[in-house]
């Protein structure tokens, strides 16, 4: 028979097949396939009574557990901040006693506006910075063990299995839980997320998963007002971010119009130990980007607000804003210039501080500086730091959001809702907590 | 057998992982990944593994936690017409 | 005595690089399947005076046309005709490795099948019932730990006993249905007057085209 005959003898069979079962024939023979193995693989295998797992599937019994997956996930959270910062406070003691060095080699070298601007400025503020590296290292280390063990995707199977039941359907944490690094990948990483309106309520969502950047901020200020709770108080940063994330996101969903969202199936990676030259891999770039921003963006914003500062205009612009910010109990210049100039990087946020305090008792240990300048008690602390967390995000976010939404309107949604959010919520701790306190 | 997987995923509540799907459809786990992966290149299914997007010129490319990693985020297979 | 020409098939990690390197040692020679860069690995060894010649195919697990993998291994045993084919089945994972096998005994191919990781399946507390597998499946079945080397003798026993035509593989006839049965039949006395019907059997060639198999439509046309 010819050729075209034979396709056409095909296409017939293939419409009348899927009138009558409403299904590719593909379909209909792969099922008789697996059917037919499926019935001879019950006929000759036998399978014990008691099927042993694997080591993945008893770790998961625990991991994925119905009630205990999601404290146990908080738990090695919290032993995560734990473990970073006890580790890294001798380390960042030592950086500060050798930036405390340096800044008094200073006088000898240049006087004057140079002198500031090399004490101040460059060793102040980008020091400060630059004095927490080993938290960043730590923590980089620590969440890059999490994730090449597998664990990462369990964390965020849970979450997303709570989101469902709070009637958050979609799969945001998937690609929430990478904000832990950076909110910019994990923006990105949500156009993944085939449902426009779950894809759009993660991207606004996801700057509240408290990024690495801000760190060097909690660290600093938590070493300060914290100290014995150091890894506590972070801790409770990241799960004030993640409430936030999960509040804000089922805030959205309900005033966007709720759509058909998806229902999925998981393939978890098996458990396995991560390799160090894998650790090593992850931290390596994570920490060479730390150092070329801090090279970079600090080190310019560094060099402005000490310029601004230097002829006094710094100040103004501080007072003129940051009346708004006393409700929350930080309404001073210096908090507000550095809020400002966090917007272009959270880490400038340490370094506004640097410099500004940095004549104030030489480099190291300035955490307690800034309670003895601006006479802050530890709620302060806290309310300024859970401004960092929720406030407008940095304009890589910024631009990232622009990018992935293709819109000015939710940017600067973004931008609005964020700064409202900050503020609602360190004003209410601040002013609930003084009453409480 | 496939068109009982795709019923499981309408119903789901919830995410399903790979085990608890096996179980509830009574096949092998690995068999299960072989129906998974026709169904995707029928298209009735997509799979997507997160993170692995080309973040180019990104400037948080390289803080990224999980460019790189090989799917440590795992895989994720939904309904090909989600949300539409 | 002719020399046996042997195709190695199996799913990745189902052992099948082991039960290669068992059967051929050092005397192996790698190049590239004509015309596509996919990898074609070719041994030699002998066995009671039997000159073997031992092809390992790409792990693949299925012979659809959707990738080029699974494109090669189809056409080279359609094409070259292998005296046997030796699908090397991994017995913990049965359901998945199996779906291959009868792939291939649909298509005619003189199989034997390689059950390997026996002792795998044995500490995950499985018994299998060898003998009723070889017999449902009506093609000889040799079980083995190829990471140990063990049933590697009874694997050439085997072969050789099939490419000598001393053992016959029956082959399967999967049903599909009644109503997918009737098209394959409709089908099936068209295409047995084509002349792809003299390299392929018409029933397989039928249930391709239902299948809407790229390759095959391909070569239906192209005659």
């Amino acid at each position: 028979m010819d050729s075209a005959e034979i396709i056409n003898a095909k296409d017939k069979s293939l419409e009348h097949l899927r009138t009558i079962h409403g299904d590719d024939a593909e379909t209909l023979i792969a099922d008789a396939r697996y059917g037919f193995i499926s019935g001879l693989v019950k006929d000759i295998l036998k399978k014990p009574a008691t099927e042993r797992v694997t080591a993945t599937d008893r770790i998961d019994q625990l991991m994925l557990n119905r009630w205990l997956g999601i404290p146990l996930f908080l738990l090695i959270l919290y032993g995560v901040f734990q473990f970073t910062f006890v580790v890294s406070t001798p380390l960042i003691d030592l950086i500060n006693s050798g930036l405390g060095w340096l800044a008094e080699r200073v006088p000898g070298i240049a006087s004057g506006w140079l002198g500031s601007l090399l004490a101040d400025g460059i060793i102040g503020g980008v020091g400060a910075v630059l004095s927490f590296i080993p938290v960043i290292f730590l923590l980089y280390v620590a969440l890059s063990i999490l994730e090449d063990t597998g664990y990462l995707a369990r964390a965020a199977f849970v979450m997303d299995r709570l989101m469902h039941r709070i009637g958050l359907h979609g799969r945001s944490f998937v690609t929430l839980i990478l904000g832990f690094g950076c909110s910019v990948p994990a923006i990105m990483s949500s156009r993944t997320i085939e449902n426009p309106k779950d894809r759009l309520v993660t991207i606004l969502v996801t700057p509240l998963m408290s990024c690495g950047a801000r760190l060097p901020v909690y660290a600093l200020l938590a070493a300060a007002f914290f100290t014995a709770f150091q890894g506590l108080v972070v801790f409770s940063m990241y799960a004030i971010g993640i409430i936030m994330a999960i509040l804000l996101a089922w805030l959205f969903r309900s005033r966007l119009v709720p759509g058909e969202s998806g229902h999925f199936v998981m393939e978890l990676p098996p458990y396995r130990l991560p390799t160090i030259t894998g650790v090593l891999a992850h931290v390596w770039e994570r920490g060479w980007a730390f150092l070329s921003r801090a090279g970079t963006i600090i080190f310019c914003a560094v060099i402005v607000i000490w310029l601004l500062d230097y002829f006094n205009v710094l100040e103004n612009i501080g007072r003129a804003i940051a009346p708004i910010f006393s409700t929350a109990g930080f309404g001073q210049w210096q908090p507000t210039v550095a809020l400002i100039f966090g917007v272009l990087a959270k880490e400038t946020v340490v370094g506004a501080f640097g410099t500004l305090f940095a004549g104030a008792e030489g480099v190291g240990g300035f955490g307690s500086v800034i309670g003895a300048e601006l006479g802050w008690t530890p709620l302060v602390a806290f309310a300024f730091m859970v401004m960092i967390l929720l406030y407008i995000p940095c304009v890589a976010t910024l631009s990232t959001i622009k990018r992935e939404t293709g819109s000015w309107k939710w940017t600067f949604f973004t931008i609005v809702y964020t700064l409202a959010l900050g503020w609602i919520v360190a004003t209410l701790i601040y002013q609930v907590g003084s009453l409480l306190l | 057998m496939l068109s009982e997987i795709l019923k499981a995923f309408k119903q789901a509540e919830g995410p399903i992982d790979l085990n608890e799907l096996s179980q509830q459809l009574g096949t092998e786990r690995s068999a299960l990944e072989g129906m998974l992966a026709l169904l995707v290149r029928q298209g009735k299914l997509k799979e997507v593994i997160p993170g692995s997007e080309e973040c180019a010129h990104c400037g948080g490319r390289s803080s990224c936690l999980h460019l790189r990693s090989g799917g440590a985020m795992g895989k994720v297979y939904e309904l090909a017409d989600n949300g539409r | 005595m002719k020399e046996i020409t042997i195709a190695l098939a199996g799913n990745p990690n189902s052992g099948k690089t082991t039960v290669f390197n068992n059967l051929t040692g050092s005397r192996q020679h790698v190049g590239n399947w004509p015309g596509v860069t996919v990898e074609k690995k070719e041994g030699r060894c002998t066995f009671k005076g039997h000159r073997i010649r031992v092809v390992d195919l790409p792990g693949v697990y299925s012979l659809t046309a959707y990738s080029l993998d699974e494109v090669v291994a189809r056409d080279y045993v359609v094409d070259e005709r292998p005296d046997v084919v030796v699908d090397v089945v991994d017995a913990s994972n049965l359901e998945r490795n199996l779906y291959l096998a009868i792939q291939f005994l649909e298509m005619g191919a003189n199989l034997v099948i390689a059950l390997n990781m026996m002792d795998v399946a044995q500490a995950r507390g499985y018994q299998i019932n060898v003998e009723e597998l070889s017999h449902l499946l009506g093609s000889p079945v040799v079980p083995m730990v190829a990471a140990r080397n063990q049933g590697t003798n009874a694997l050439l026993e085997t072969v050789v006993s099939v490419a000598t035509g001393e053992t016959r593989v029956q082959g399967i006839n999967i049903q599909y249905g009644h109503d997918v049965e009737a098209e394959i039949a409709k089908l099936e006395q068209l295409i047995s007057t084509n002349s792809l019907a003299q390299q392929y059997s018409p029933r397989w060639l039928a249930v391709k085209l239902l299948e809407e198999d790229k390759e095959i439509i391909e070569k239906i046309k192209r005659v």
